[in-house]
């Protein structure tokens, strides 16, 4: 029988927690808020997240990629113990999101009438409403790749799944959130 | 009759570059296309107007997103909850 040893002496681990996990933490607690939508939630979430991280800083190789790594911890984090209990609620029935992923050949071809100087012109707080109204599943793929700079292969392993539904997923998450900026444009009368 | 044949051809052909250069568009602007589809998308929105715009507009939807959207400072009391839970001093 084979025994693993630890890769870690207990200097070391302390040592890989500070020097590749806490700068991260920034990046985590507004990955965190962007899927909770609630400072609070965040906050919980992100120390969850480090504990269990610390707890199992063993399975961490070095050389890896550890900004990976920890959002993983935090999304099964986010599905397991906070989705259930989010104060947001839930924006599309998750039957509609897996009809939608369904019929996604359809919508390489669809486009808006959203343009480069009305999506110039928009305040910040007008792009975050649009996001955060997305389902969760569309809103993370967004902030993974558009904030975070994750690849597609990093967010596969972020998300458990294969790189073709990153891809299809992506695709779908901003077409939605283009038709939204779209719609609300229509709505206050942007650009004329 | 075959000028409307060629005309209807080229235009066939157009709406299928035009439907490819719309699905690769994406995994170029996410930085991961290879080099021939990266070509492929150059030269045809160089030519294509409506291809051109949606080039246009998906770029300055990520720039939008990466650049306008606040990021959040973390809480100082988060830092020193992990350091007191965790019971690492030397953090």
């Amino acid at each position: 029988m084979n025994t693993i040893d630890s890769p870690y002496t207990d200097r070391e681990k302390n040592k890989v927690f500070q020097e590749e996990f806490m700068p991260l933490i920034d990046a985590s607690y507004n990955f965190a808020f962007r899927l909770t939508l609630d400072e609070d939630d965040a906050k919980d979430l992100v120390q969850d997240t480090y504990l269990k991280a610390f707890r199992f800083i063993e399975s961490f190789q070095k050389g890896t990629n550890a900004k990976a790594w920890l959002f993983r911890i935090l999304k099964n984090s986010f599905i397991n113990d906070y989705r259930k209990k989010s104060k947001q609620p839930s924006k599309v029935d998750y039957q509609e999101v897996e009809q939608i992923y369904n019929s996604e050949d359809a919508e390489y071809t669809k486009t808006t009438d959203l343009r480069v100087d009305v999506l110039q012109g928009m305040i910040g707080d007008e792009v975050a409403n649009a996001l955060n109204s997305l389902a969760v599943d569309f809103r993370t793929v967004i902030i993974l790749c558009d904030i975070e700079g994750f690849t597609y292969e990093e967010m596969a392993k972020i998300l458990d799944i294969p790189i073709g539904t990153v891809r299809s997923r992506l695709h779908r998450a901003r077409n939605i959130l283009k038709e939204k900026l779209s719609d609300y444009v229509k709505t206050v009368g942007y650009g004329g | 009759m075959e000028n409307l044949q060629d005309l209807s051809d080229k235009q066939e052909e157009h709406c299928l570059e035009c439907e490819t250069c719309l699905k690769v568009l994406q995994i170029v602007l996410d930085g991961e296309a290879s080099q021939d589809e990266q070509l492929f998308v150059q030269q045809h929105i160089a030519t294509c107007e409506h291809c051109c715009e949606c080039y246009a507009t998906d770029k300055e939807l990520r720039d939008c997103i990466k650049s306008k959207i606040e990021r959040l400072t973390v809480p100082m009391d988060l830092l020193s909850n992990i350091k007191i839970k965790i019971g690492v001093s030397a953090l």
